[in-house]
């Protein structure tokens, strides 16, 4: 309802009447400048005096016709080719040196490109500006109503139209920052660019989605897919049992020092993880300081071998599932706690009359309390958990090594394995925005159908 | 009327010459530079070494500054190592050094990708005469010599005297049956040249034919056999960090470079030895186990602005004498023959064993296609699948088949 309101008010300086006006309307009953102002935008409003309105869109209109000539109509031409010429050539020069004379650079043509799809985008919108801007004058022409002088619309940008100042360095923020690098790496995944086509490449169509979905990557994606989402339940599932569990055993009656008990696992969390992780490395490393302890209690033989490149998957998955639940379960801890204080007591305190006993109230009215509040934190923390670099990468690097894949070890997500394809060895750059690309669907959907599920959507 | 049409038409036409000069610069990119000819020894030159070789450098650059006055040289240490020059460089060539070290089997990809220029006609003939064809074939990709050869490195055998003796170190089965010993078989640097050893190619005996690979082979199978087998070796230890392993005298010998050298040296002491690789029992027969040969040298960026001072910075920087003092300083082991005939490097047990191992059949020179990136990748993960056991002895020809088609593309 709130929004509906707020769109009116902002549209309400346009009346019926005005909206009514056809584009027709305006150019066959305007007068010769109303005409000549389709064309030549800026036109009307220097006429009526609106001096800096109109000559701004005159100048950025005679700006872009400029640009299209001279720079525009070349990049776009460009964009279509990714550069014509795709052969490094190497010649000698007049002293005798070697010169190499290198091919087109399709990086930079991609991105000139873009920058100009995204120059005519906006000018397509500082055309229909004008053209809003001039059916306003005719309007009120028409009616014969007082047009505003260049000092009252300027002052109106302070005032009735602040909301398009504000916007402004915003909308460019966005558009520089966010619009323009994404469709720059989602185009990437039309193309051949890869170790092999490093400065010169070309569009291919879907062809790099067939390599991940069909082709030679298709026999680790699916696998490394099917890990991460695996990993992704368990550890969100693990740590949130392990930190509710937890949290509800400290604030059970009998136990003592329950600031004491906290504040330790606080410490756990405070630590920073990449710290904590590199230190777990080493210490489950097949030489470090567990084995070491293990073996001179003669609880072991031989080293066991945790998360090195030759040790077995499974161990290794498990391993990382547990040193996961250490760092993971003092946050869900932590936020249960809060929940489980504020939970009402008298609900409790009748269902203990009527007879349930701990495991009954745990199970009918705690839990899923707690369940309510916390569902939307938890499909937070398993999209984070498909995302989780920091675990693998610092933990197990990928490792135990895996013969059947190409580029990924065993305990690999897929946001670890595109880091592998772009910065390992063979920089498949196009495989890896089709990766990009896969895991944003991944993430998307699952978040989408699962927030729609929650019953917090639903109530809220 | 007419003055504000004037006053449009004026602000307009100056914007848009504005814009026109700011676009248009950014469509041209040309690499001509240098165009008259024998006095343009001049300018800067920036050269990437590693950390450590920094101070050497900059002593021998000191030579050139005297010889051309108009030339200034930057030792620069290049943090990310000489190994990452192929990713590193391609991140923008025109900032990466005019002159950077380089190991020779990233040659093929870089030039390949045209971010280094091939060796002068002048010079390459002078790469020719100085060093031993294995080297100048080491830095030569497609008939063109594409850096100036500095170094010769290969992987030798270092031993704790008190444990091993020198017959001792002469087979494998002989050295495994007293002492443990630090192999690593998730890195194909260090255990890939036993495919060598059972007689496969790597590319060919050229190393540079694409398709020429033959270890989906019954030799190819007998390598991995032979590596599954060391898993049963009990003196045989698995480990990535071999020097720790040394040190906590839990193994008796590793195989390493010449880089590793002073810190062997330090933990073995008075027991400090050192050999060529033993000799390993595959298929009944006792052969020599080969080992990986690299060649680090100076590659010119072909983006550097002044070609002909990059290359004379680089042949200077690898002359004979500039091989000698950083043998002095970092035991790096010339390539220039007469350097390789200097007493000091004759004397040197280090330097007497690489040298032996970088002979005809005890090494292969590290193949420069930029297929390496693909079997840098897969090789590991084969070889250690195979030790472990996860890789089955009845799947181990599909698997070198897999591997094969993998680089073989």
């Amino acid at each position: 309802m709130t929004k509906k309101k707020k769109r009116k008010l902002t549209e309400s300086t346009v009346s019926p009447e005005e909206k009514a006006i056809k584009v027709s309307e305006v150019f066959s009953k305007g007068d010769t400048t109303t005409k000549l102002t389709f064309f030549v935008m800026g036109l009307n409003q220097i006429k009526n005096k609106q001096w800096v309105k109109g000559l701004t869109l005159l100048i950025l209109e005679i700006a872009f016709i400029g640009w299209l000539l001279f720079s525009g109509i070349s990049a776009f031409s460009l964009l279509s080719s990714l550069g014509p010429n795709k052969v490094k050539r190497t010649i000698t020069d007049a002293s005798g040196f070697p010169q190499t004379l290198q091919p087109d650079n399709s990086v930079l043509i991609l991105l000139w490109g873009l920058i100009a799809c995204l120059v005519v985008v906006l000018f397509i919108l500082l055309y229909w500006f004008n053209y809003r801007s001039n059916k306003h004058l005719y309007f009120l022409k028409r009616e014969g109503k007082a047009i505003p002088t260049n000092r009252e619309e300027l002052a109106s940008l302070l005032d009735t139209k602040l909301y398009a100042t504000l916007m402004a360095i915003p909308l460019i923020g966005v558009l520089a920052f966010t619009v323009l690098p994404t469709v720059y790496m989602i185009s990437m995944a039309f193309t051949n660019y890869d170790r092999l086509h490093a400065v010169a490449f070309s569009w291919t169509g879907f062809q790099a989605f067939g390599n991940v979905l069909t082709g030679d990557l298709a026999g680790t994606f699916f696998p490394v897919l099917g890990w991460t989402l695996v990993w992704a339940i368990v550890a969100t599932a693990t740590t949130f049992l392990g930190g509710v569990l937890l949290a509800i055993l400290i604030e059970s009656t009998g136990i003592k020092f329950k600031g004491f008990w906290r504040t330790i696992f606080v410490i756990v969390f405070a630590v920073p993880q990449f710290v904590t992780l590199l230190m777990m490395a080493q210490f489950l490393d097949q030489q470090g300081a567990l084995n070491g302890i293990l073996m001179n209690l003669h609880l072991i033989s031989h080293p066991i071998n945790f998360i090195g490149a030759a040790s077995d998957p499974m161990v290794a998955r498990i391993t990382v599932i547990f040193v996961n639940m250490w760092i993971g379960i003092p946050v869900s801890m932590l936020v249960s706690t809060a929940i489980i204080q504020n939970l009402p007591q008298d609900q409790i305190e009748a269902a203990r009359i009527d007879g349930a006993n701990t495991f009954n109230i745990f199970r009918s009215i705690t839990f899923p309390q707690i369940l309510f509040v916390m569902t939307p934190a938890l499909i937070q923390q398993f999209i984070g958990n498909i995302n989780n670099f920091n675990v693998i990468y610092l933990l197990t690097g990928g490792w135990p090594m895996n013969p059947n894949y190409q580029g990924a070890g065993s305990t690999d997500l897929l946001v670890t394995w595109l880091y592998n394809l772009v910065f390992g060895q063979t920089q498949r750059y196009n495989a890896a925005a089709v990766l990009g690309i896969l895991i944003f669907i991944v993430n998307a959907s699952i978040s989408l159908v699962a927030y729609r599920r929650t019953n917090a959507f639903k109530e809220g | 009327m007419k003055s504000w049409k004037k006053v449009a038409l004026g602000g307009a036409s100056v914007l848009a010459l504005a814009t026109l000069a700011a676009c248009g610069s950014s469509t041209s990119s040309s690499n001509s530079s240098s165009k008259d000819a024998s006095d343009s020894i001049k300018g800067t030159v920036r050269v990437y070494v590693d950390t450590q070789q920094k101070a050497t450098y900059t002593d021998v650059a000191k030579g050139l500054a005297s010889k051309y006055p108009d030339l200034k040289v930057q030792i620069i240490a290049n943090a990310s190592g000489s190994a990452n020059a192929k990713v590193d460089i391609a991140k923008d060539p025109s900032k990466y050094a005019d002159v950077f070290a380089v190991p020779n089997d990233q040659l093929g990809d870089m030039a390949d990708k045209g971010y280094i220029n091939p060796v002068a006609t002048k010079f390459a003939s002078e790469i020719k005469k100085d060093n031993s064809d294995v080297t100048v074939d080491g830095v030569t990709y497609k008939d063109k010599i594409y850096a100036f050869p500095k170094s010769t490195e290969s992987l030798v055998l270092f031993y704790n005297k008190s444990k091993l003796s020198a017959d001792d170190v002469k087979t494998w089965e002989g050295m495994t049956s007293k002492a443990a010993f630090a192999a690593n078989y998730t890195d194909p640097y260090y255990s890939y040249p036993v495919f060598f050893t059972a007689g496969t190619t790597l590319f060919g005996k050229s190393g540079e034919d694409v398709k020429a690979t033959d270890v989906a082979s019954a030799n190819g199978v007998k390598a991995l056999e032979w590596i599954a087998a060391q898993k049963a070796n009990k003196n045989v230890m698995q480990t990535t960090n071999a020097l720790n392993q040394l040190q906590a005298g839990k193994v008796a010998a590793m195989f390493d470079g010449p880089w590793d050298t002073a810190n062997i040296k330090k933990i073995l002491g008075d027991n400090f030895a050192v050999a060529p690789y033993p000799t390993i029992n595959i298929d009944g027969q006792d052969k020599q186990l080969q080992s990986f040969q690299g060649i680090k040298g100076f590659a010119v960026n072909s983006a550097a602005k002044n070609q002909a001072a990059a290359q004379t910075v680089a042949e200077y920087l690898s002359s004979k004498a500039a091989q000698l003092k950083l043998f002095n300083s970092q035991g790096d082991v010339p390539t220039n023959l007469d350097a390789q005939k200097d007493d000091a490097v004759k004397n040197s047990d280090v330097t007497k064993a690489i040298i032996t191992m970088t002979k005809e059949g005890n090494s292969v020179v590290m193949p420069k296609l930029p297929q390496m990136a693909t079997f840098w990748n897969n090789a590991g993960p084969l070889m250690n699948g195979a030790y472990t056991g996860s890789i089955k002895p009845a799947d181990y020809q599909a698997q070198l088949q897999k591997f094969q088609d993998s680089i073989s593309k």
